[in-house]
């Protein structure tokens, strides 16, 4: 049963719903998320089941840390610095140079302002991202993960 | 393109008032002589006055363009007489690494760790609302480290803000320097490297390895600059690695731009590309002794309205290599 303290929670920035978990060599967890997991499991019990999640009754209700900007403009949660809940390309390899930053799954999206991708982010919790070279595939990337390097020639990428 | 015509400027469309009113002067001094009365020259008068005042206050009321804040431009001197050309003065620079007695850098066997200022313009794509750009520069302090085994490690803190001339600035809004703002720690095995070895010190072997890490158009200039970067960001070069590399890059088709004093105050020779076709111009800086100090990208466009042309939308300067 979900107490009335626990659906205090949903007054913070936080996201409730199965997601899908994956462990990510580039997933980076600040201490604030980390803070925020370990004050949610001193308060409620559950499970740590990610950098920023915790489960309940073998994942039947699962909380998701999601992406906080503070009033310092720190953003809790990221993938190579993109932002939670979007996804990313860089002009540089290791998500460095200039950053185009996608909100919404269209079609399609164009790289072009960047001049050449060479890495990228996918900072959401759930879907692909999958950067193309015309109608090749060149990079397809998991929740919460990403490529430091990207073969040259990728001119636009999409989401699903 | 447009068939519009310009709109004329304020100062023309003054002029073009004022011509009209000598006009209609002249001829109510012709209807006077006929006998025309003045109170219609006095309705012209105010007519006309109207109209100055009015365009005066449409221009004034006019919005400026709200540009993000990008970093001042560098200021780039002549290069020295007789320093003009840019695959000769790399060629010299390679040579002068090659016969120094500068020791290694990065022993083997020994962790190499790269420190670089780097900033990059964001753009954010789709966002519902109005995305107010912060009107200051926020840089980044970077941390690589490369393991011997393999392993490899990424740390970014906030810089020191500052406004578009280069000015630190104490912005409420702001991550404070020092901030961990993300991290990536790998084992080894798990980064992939764009160079896992040690550069040949044979500039044809080089060429050819970096040819084979890929270009999408091996003939542009501006990416070759760019997999340096990648290079620089990747490992910690010997003086005959280096020196390797400026051979390869005197074979571009690059120009020396000049002399400047890079975002960390040193001096330096500016080596740049000419502007590809989305419009970006890719600078590479040197130091006299033959170290490429920073590298920056620069957009010349005309066809952006979050920034104006030209302006920087990313730089790396490399504070450390060890």
């Amino acid at each position: 049963m979900i107490s009335r303290k626990f659906m205090s929670l949903l007054a913070l920035p936080v996201l409730v719903g199965a997601v899908a978990l994956s462990a990510s060599p580039a997933a980076a967890t600040t201490d604030a998320t980390q803070d925020q997991v370990d004050a949610v499991i001193a308060e409620f019990g559950g499970t740590q089941t990610a950098a920023n999640e915790v489960s309940w009754d073998d994942g039947a209700v699962v909380l998701t840390i999601a992406a906080q900007t503070t009033s310092r403009g720190i953003t809790a949660f990221a993938v190579g610095g993109c932002p939670s809940g979007t996804f990313c390309a860089y002009s540089g390899t290791s998500y460095t140079g200039s950053r185009l930053t996608f909100t919404a799954c269209t079609t399609g999206n164009s790289v072009a302002a960047l001049g050449t991708v060479r890495s990228l982010a996918n900072a959401r919790g759930t879907g692909t991202v999958r950067a193309y070279d015309g109608w090749a595939t060149v990079a397809t990337l998991g929740p919460n993960t990403g490529t430091a390097s990207v073969a040259a020639g990728t001119d636009k990428i999409n989401c699903s | 393109m447009s068939d519009q015509r310009p709109l004329p400027r304020g100062d023309a469309m003054e002029n073009l008032v004022i011509a009209q009113m000598r006009a209609d002067l002249r001829a109510a001094r012709r209807r006077r002589r006929l006998g025309i009365p003045g109170w219609s020259i006095l309705a012209t008068a105010t007519a006309a006055i109207v109209a100055v005042v009015a365009i005066t206050v449409s221009m004034l009321a006019t919005p400026t363009p709200t540009y993000a804040a990008t970093p001042p431009m560098l200021q780039i001197e002549a290069a020295p007489a007789g320093q003009g050309d840019a695959a000769e003065l790399l060629t010299d620079l390679a040579e002068q690494l090659r016969t120094s007695d500068e020791p290694d850098p990065a022993p083997p066997g020994q962790p190499q760790q790269i420190d670089v200022q780097t900033w990059g313009l964001v753009t954010t794509v789709g966002a519902e609302g109005e995305k107010v750009p912060p009107p200051y520069v926020a840089p980044e302090n970077m941390t690589l480290t490369r393991y011997p085994d393999g392993a490899w490690s990424q740390v970014v803190v906030a810089g020191t803000p500052y406004d578009t001339q280069g000015k630190p600035v104490d912005a409420p809004t702001a991550t404070p320097p020092g901030t961990e703002l993300w991290r990536i720690d790998e084992a080894a095995g798990e980064h992939t490297y764009l160079f896992p070895d040690p550069l040949p010190e044979d500039p044809d072997e080089l060429r050819q390895l970096m040819l084979d890490v890929g270009f999408a158009d091996e003939s542009s200039p501006n990416e070759w600059l760019s997999l340096t970067t990648a290079l620089l960001l990747e490992r910690v070069l010997r003086p005959s690695e280096e020196a390797a590399l400026l051979e390869v890059l005197a074979d571009l088709d690059l120009d020396l731009a000049g002399t400047t004093t890079d975002r960390l105050g040193r001096e330096a020779y500016v080596f740049e590309t000419p502007a590809s076709d989305a419009g970006f111009v890719d600078r590479m800086l040197v130091s006299p002794s033959g170290h490429i100090l920073a590298m920056e990208t620069v957009w010349v466009g005309h066809d952006r309205t979050d920034i104006p042309s030209p302006s920087v939308v990313s730089y790396y300067a490399w504070e450390g290599r060890t």
